[in-house]
């Protein structure tokens, strides 16, 4: 009995060894215009386990990869970006996205390039899952402070291609 | 002696550290200048002031003048109206030469500020908004009369009258700093705090905000400097952190620019690595500065001839596990492979041209030839003849920022080739591609998440230029 429960772990262990990094491709994301904040949902409750575990792994890192930004014209804003649970507060933000020199069609010099911003969270993609298996990322508008009116973009921006992705990690 | 892959890996580094040819012709050049925190510095110092007179002496010229306000603005970008002038619009954006571009901007920048000042101990200052106590804009550059102001219409609303400010999150290094690949690191500064830092004036309607404007508000420079600083700050904690040294284009690109006298200077990589050393400056207050070299390596060492034997299609490396094993058809060319593989003069090569993936793979491909069915994919194999990783070149998002740069790879052959057909009965010879990550553990089968294609794909055998005569 014992012999077979040995055996079923180590399957287990080496099934678990074997397995991809996961890949998490989310629907393309439209910012649009005049908006001050945008939430989406993304329902991780397949993936939760395996992100949890890359989470508690220190070679490993998960990151929102958002690739394919482009907006017509410059937005004026850039975004903060949270990862919270559903219904939760955005405490901390990931990072931003800030268009500059690459995304915004009508700066384009020659060829246009849309913008690939990556941001690690690690850490907050592992306490959102920890509160609910749907994570929601909020993108929020943000310029100078010290202004009398909330930010809102100027222009609609859109990020073709989100993912969540589990990646060998490159910080220290 | 046989031209092993260890043997020409015992030769370079043989060749390289009797040349040890380093660019040691610009060391000691001429003064260090200390570029100051700009939060240490009143109306009334030196460099303020000679920057403010620069800028005045500088908007009198006309536009076409290589050394006028104008011009040098639209080096960076511009939607000045007439025909375009040499090095407008050459700013670096999006791509791994966005640090090295700035740097060489501000360097020429600084020297014609220092001339045009007639202050010859001038250098920029930076703004270290990091500093809960210069989220505002500098005072100095707040007063009208001069060369430093803007007014509210291109600057942006509330910055002169110090009620904007930057907020921590426009200003964080959090994202940029702990990452270690000189691609991770340079895109994330970039991102913030370089273009929140821009947007965060945009957002006021300041020329900040916008590529063609941005360089034309005074303040720009002392943005760019901080920025430049950081990367010197990058680099100094160490722990593998490196400037694209293995990155040819990287490294010779060639960009325009103009002296303090308007006469045309051309740039690259190369020149900017070591700041003091090369171009004569210090952040005040930093960490030692790193020095890095481009090794020049005597021209023998790299002329070599090449003669493709087999070309083969392009191959595709799929997203997801790997794919299986892809075997070349060698059948005309069994017994011409072996002889050139015991040739003590040639090399046979495995050429891997214009590869190009269309993100960042996340793992890096060890390449074995000739492993037969059963045999395990391990590196001291001998039928391991190296890697292929892609890491900014090869990358058409993110790292490549969609730019045209391929990559190419070139990986010995003999001992693979001379271990495979030994046996005598082989009508073809395997290539194998095996993903690998992090801690390369054998056992783990890493996943692919880009579209990867090797567009070129040839077998050769590589003589070097002694060796014909």
């Amino acid at each position: 009995m014992l012999q077979a429960l040995l055996v079923a772990a180590g399957i287990i262990t080496m099934l678990a060894a074997t397995a991809p990094l996961p890949v998490v491709h989310i629907a393309r994301i439209t910012i649009p215009p005049h908006s001050a904040a945008v939430t989406i949902g993304v329902d991780l409750t397949r993936e939760r386990r395996r992100l949890l575990a890359a989470a508690a792994d220190r070679t490993l890192d998960i990151v929102l990869d958002l690739d394919g930004i482009e907006a017509e014209r410059s937005p004026a804003v850039f975004f903060e970006v949270y990862i919270h649970a559903k219904n939760g507060a955005c405490k901390r933000t990931a990072g931003n996205v800030a268009l500059f020199g690459q995304g915004i069609r009508s700066e384009a010099r020659g060829v246009f390039r849309p913008a690939h911003v990556q941001l690690v969270i690690t850490d907050d993609l592992r306490d959102a899952l920890r509160k609910s298996p749907i994570v929601a990322i909020t993108f929020v508008a943000q310029g100078a402070g010290g202004l009398p009116s909330t930010p809102r973009s100027a222009s609609a921006v859109v990020i073709a291609r989100p993912s969540i992705m589990v990646a060998p990690r490159t910080r220290q | 002696m046989a031209q092993t892959r260890r043997r020409f890996l015992k030769v370079t580094g043989g060749a390289i550290a009797a040349s040890t040819l380093f660019d040691v012709e610009k060391l000691f050049a001429g003064p260090t200048f200390i570029r100051k925190d700009v939060g240490g510095l009143t109306s009334a110092s030196s460099d303020l002031v000679s920057y403010g007179n620069a800028i005045n002496a500088m908007k009198l010229l006309p536009n076409t003048n290589p050394l006028s306000w104008g011009y040098q603005a639209a080096i960076h970008g511009t939607t000045l109206p007439g025909p375009a002038q040499p090095a407008w619009n050459t700013c670096e954006h999006g791509s791994l030469e966005f640090l090295s571009w700035h740097r060489m901007y501000l360097y020429w920048f600084e020297r014609i500020i220092r001339k045009k000042s007639g202050d010859p101990n001038f250098a920029l200052p930076f703004w270290n908004y990091e500093s809960s106590s210069e989220r505002y804009l500098p005072p100095p550059f707040r007063p009208a009369g001069t060369g430093l102001f803007v007014p509210d219409a291109n600057r942006g609303s509330g910055w002169n009258a110090g009620t904007s400010f930057l907020t921590s999150s426009t200003v964080s290094t959090a994202g940029c700093l702990p990452q270690v690949p000189f691609g991770s690191f340079s895109n994330n500064l970039e991102g913030t705090p370089h273009a929140a830092v821009h947007i965060a004036f945009g957002s006021t309607g300041g020329w900040m905000g916008s590529v063609p404007t941005a360089a034309k508000d005074p303040i720009f420079y002392l943005h760019h400097c901080n920025i430049d600083r950081l990367w010197n700050v990058w680099l100094a904690q160490g722990g593998g952190r490196t400037n694209p040294l293995g990155d040819s284009t990287w490294k010779d690109k060639k960009f325009l620019f103009f002296d303090e006298n308007g006469k045309q200077v051309w740039m690259t990589g190369c020149d900017i690595l070591r700041a003091q050393e090369q171009l004569g400056y210090v952040y005040q207050n930093e960490p030692p500065q790193v020095k890095e070299y481009c090794l020049k390596l005597p021209p023998w060492w790299w002329k070599y001839l090449y003669e493709v034997i087999i070309q083969w299609p392009p191959i595709k490396l799929p997203l997801g596990p790997d794919p299986g094993p892809i075997e070349i058809d060698i059948r005309q060319f069994r017994e011409r492979l072996l002889k050139i593989a015991d040739d003590k003069n040639a090399g046979l090569v495995l050429q891997l041209n214009d590869v190009t993936a269309d993100r960042q793979p996340n793992v890096f491909w060890e390449v074995y030839a000739g492993l037969r069915k059963g045999e395990r994919a391990v590196p001291e194999s001998r039928n391991y003849i190296g890697n292929v990783a892609l890491f900014g070149g090869g990358v058409h998002a993110g790292e490549g920022h969609g730019s045209a740069r391929t990559a190419n790879f070139e990986l010995p052959l003999n001992d693979a080739v001379r271990a495979a057909l030994a046996k005598g009965d082989q009508t073809s010879l395997s290539l194998q591609f095996v993903a690998r990550g992090a801690g390369s553990k054998e056992q783990r089968q890493y996943r692919n998440d880009a579209a990867v294609t090797i567009n070129r794909v040839s077998i050769s055998v590589r003589r070097p230029e002694q060796a014909k005569s």
